[in-house]
């Protein structure tokens, strides 16, 4: 004989539905204050950090990375002591702590997703607020931002990323075009001091020792280094000149400035392990005019420590520069370039007028004016290619719509006898 | 065990700890091959968008910002003398352009003058400005405020008076492969190669610095470079 169900007694709270309490967990209300509370410290010592680290460096080390080292050397700024710990601490990063609110988020809003007129204030600022999280994600994985710098009367078809470098060989075998190996920044500073970790290809005929890295550099001409300076390089144009280390950038600095680095590397032939020579490269040298050579077997390979460059499938060339000042006076009014932009993929082939707050938009990239060589010779354009570049303006707009209805409903119920929405 | 292990909410931390984990290894280290065509540069277009026959490439103009060199009679034989040299962040060029005749009487006052120049030492890498002796009868103007001349000197000369320019500029500007060719373009004369500067420059050393110097008049047959 079976029981009959009981009959619900409708005066008695609704029972909980047979959720997952893992699930549950991920919707909770706690793990959203949790996660905004751990972005709190992240916040305070990332924008600490900025005391002796440029802008970008600390947004790689505490936002833009899954686990963020807090330097405990910060800490010290904020008190009357000093130490020389050089420890660095593991906490949760910006895109875990943005990715976790994601999921919380969205799990929140499934499992309590109520179709109702009430409830549409606050799902549109959630649901924005969940995009403009995505979009952050997908601006820190995809977005490549760089300079192109052209001067009047010649082309470019690649933009650098004055945050990053890399250190580049050309294959000289190749007659039509040049064929680059370009080692990333991160390589470049974990083969330094490091002999035993060099950089290395398989088409290469050479390996790349690194014996010292600095990541913004001064350089000073032979005569002119203090005395007993040491010179590690024995051929090209560390002949001449000499690197020193300067302090990096930091991103409280008065002059924003950009960090050049320089390095001391030594080639090795693969073929007999034999040392080829210690070079001296540099950013500041122009690899354009004077490429410095690795000569092996009859075959010059330049080789260059260069600005991270992104080769666009478009070129453009300057046809002319203007930079209006305000009369009398060296205050820039505005500055424009009129350029001819070249794509022959697409059979492009037109005549554009970029100018202040009127950028290029094409093949995805944004080129803004942003800024001119010191003496007016060329422009600097700002490109970007950013896939997610229209998501923040949908989320925001979400947000703001959501809010403004969430108001003025608020608005109207109070005015309708004070009753809670 | 802990006991937040145990906990819902725990559990689910430490979960997505593990799928994110991977975030970790995202660093841009992976080393990238690409082709990338040689030269990319492109000429004006002409009037009626005709681009079949493109301009002769500029390969130094990308390194080398132009110095207001004014257009002279392309009838009357011009002449440069030309020198530049190194000095902490800049490179100093110094130019007299003009007329062949009357430029090339001025090679060894040229030579004398910059046998004058003084570099005071560095002060934290800032550009200091060399110092030099005027010979007699050259008068010296210091540049506008905003314009990227350091200082002009009037050379006095029968017919109009010379000038000498002297235009401070950061180290890309320095290379001597691309300031040569481009001097030598000005004077419609054939580009050399790397090989071929030691032939057509000259190099003295003042003060400890060297300085580079080119005498090149537009009349220099193409023998002369080798």
């Amino acid at each position: 004989m079976t029981q009959p169900p009981p009959i619900p007694d409708p005066a008695l709270p609704r029972p909980p539905s047979p959720r997952s309490p893992f699930i549950s967990a991920l919707a909770s209300l706690r793990l959203t204050i949790t996660l905004l509370a751990l972005s709190l410290p992240l916040i305070f010592f990332g924008t600490l950090a900025q005391v002796e680290q440029g802008i970008w460096a600390v947004m790689d080390q505490y936002f833009r990375t899954p686990i963020a080292w807090i330097d405990l050397d910060v800490i010290s700024a904020l008190l009357p002591v000093t130490w020389d710990w050089s420890w660095a601490v593991p906490y949760p990063g910006g895109w875990l702590i943005g990715g976790v609110l994601v999921i919380n988020l969205t799990a929140a809003h499934v499992l309590r997703f109520r179709l109702a007129w009430r409830k549409l204030g606050m799902q549109l600022i959630h649901i924005g607020l969940i995009i403009l999280l995505i979009s952050e994600l997908i601006t820190g994985l995809f977005a490549v931002e760089g300079q192109m710098s052209i001067d009047e009367g010649s082309s470019s078809n690649f933009v650098e990323d004055i945050r990053t470098f890399e250190f580049a060989v050309i294959d000289p075998r190749h007659p039509d075009d040049d064929f680059v190996t370009a080692f990333p920044e991160a390589l470049v500073r974990r083969a330094a001091g490091n002999p035993a970790q060099r950089l290395s290809h398989e088409d290469l005929p050479f390996d790349i020792e690194v014996l010292i890295f600095l990541p913004n550099s001064q350089l000073v001409s032979v005569p002119w280094a203090p005395p007993n300076t040491p010179n590690p390089a024995d051929i090209g144009r560390g002949l001449q000149w000499v690197a020193q280390p300067r302090r990096t950038a930091a991103g409280t600095d008065t002059q924003q400035s950009v960090d050049v680095p320089s390095a001391y590397i030594t080639i090795h032939d693969k073929t007999t392990g034999q040392p080829l020579g210690t070079y001296l490269v540099s950013e500041y040298f122009d690899e354009q005019s004077s490429p410095q050579f690795v000569t092996i077997a009859d075959h010059h390979w330049p080789i260059a420590l260069r600005f991270k460059r992104t080769y666009k499938s478009y070129t453009l060339h300057l046809l002319d520069f203007t930079h209006d000042r305000y009369m009398g006076t060296n205050i820039p009014m505005g500055f424009s370039s009129r350029v001819r932009l070249v794509d022959p993929t697409q059979g492009e082939d037109r005549i554009v007028l970029i100018y202040m707050n009127s950028p290029l938009r094409y093949a995805g990239d944004t080129l803004f004016q942003s800024s001119f060589k010191s003496d007016d010779s060329g422009t600097v354009l700002q490109v970007v290619d950013n896939p997610g570049w229209l998501i923040p303006y949908v989320s925001c707009s979400m947000i703001t719509v959501g809010m403004i209805y969430h108001f003025v409903r608020r608005l109207w119920m109070s005015a309708q006898g004070g009753a809670h929405p | 065990m802990p006991a937040g292990f145990h906990h819902p909410t725990g559990r689910a931390l430490i979960l997505i700890l593990c799928a994110l984990g991977p975030l970790a290894a995202c660093e841009d280290d992976q080393i990238s091959q690409y082709h990338v065509p040689r030269d990319p540069i492109i000429g004006t277009p002409h009037e009626g968008h005709d681009h079949s026959v493109p301009p002769p490439p500029n390969p130094d103009a990308a390194a080398v910002p132009p110095m207001m060199a004014p257009p002279l009679d392309p009838n009357v034989p011009e002449r440069t003398l030309a020198a530049m040299v190194e000095h902490g962040p800049s490179v100093w060029f110094f130019k007299i352009r003009g007329p062949d005749a009357p430029v090339a009487s001025q090679s060894q006052t040229f030579e004398s003058f910059l046998r004058s120049l003084q570099f005071p030492p560095l002060d934290d890498q800032q550009s200091i400005p060399p110092t030099w002796a005027l010979p007699d009868g050259w008068t010296q103007q210091t540049g506008d405020p905003g314009s990227i001349r350091f200082a002009t000197i009037t050379i006095p000369n029968d017919d109009a008076p010379l000038e000498l320019t002297v235009v401070p500029l950061s180290l890309t500007a320095g290379d001597v492969f691309a300031n040569v060719n481009r001097w030598r373009n000005e004077l419609n004369l054939e580009p050399v190669t790397p090989d071929q500067l030691p032939a057509v420059t000259q190099q003295i050393i003042v003060a400890g610095q060297t300085i580079t110097l080119v005498n090149f008049a537009s009349g220099d047959a193409p023998t002369a470079t080798p």
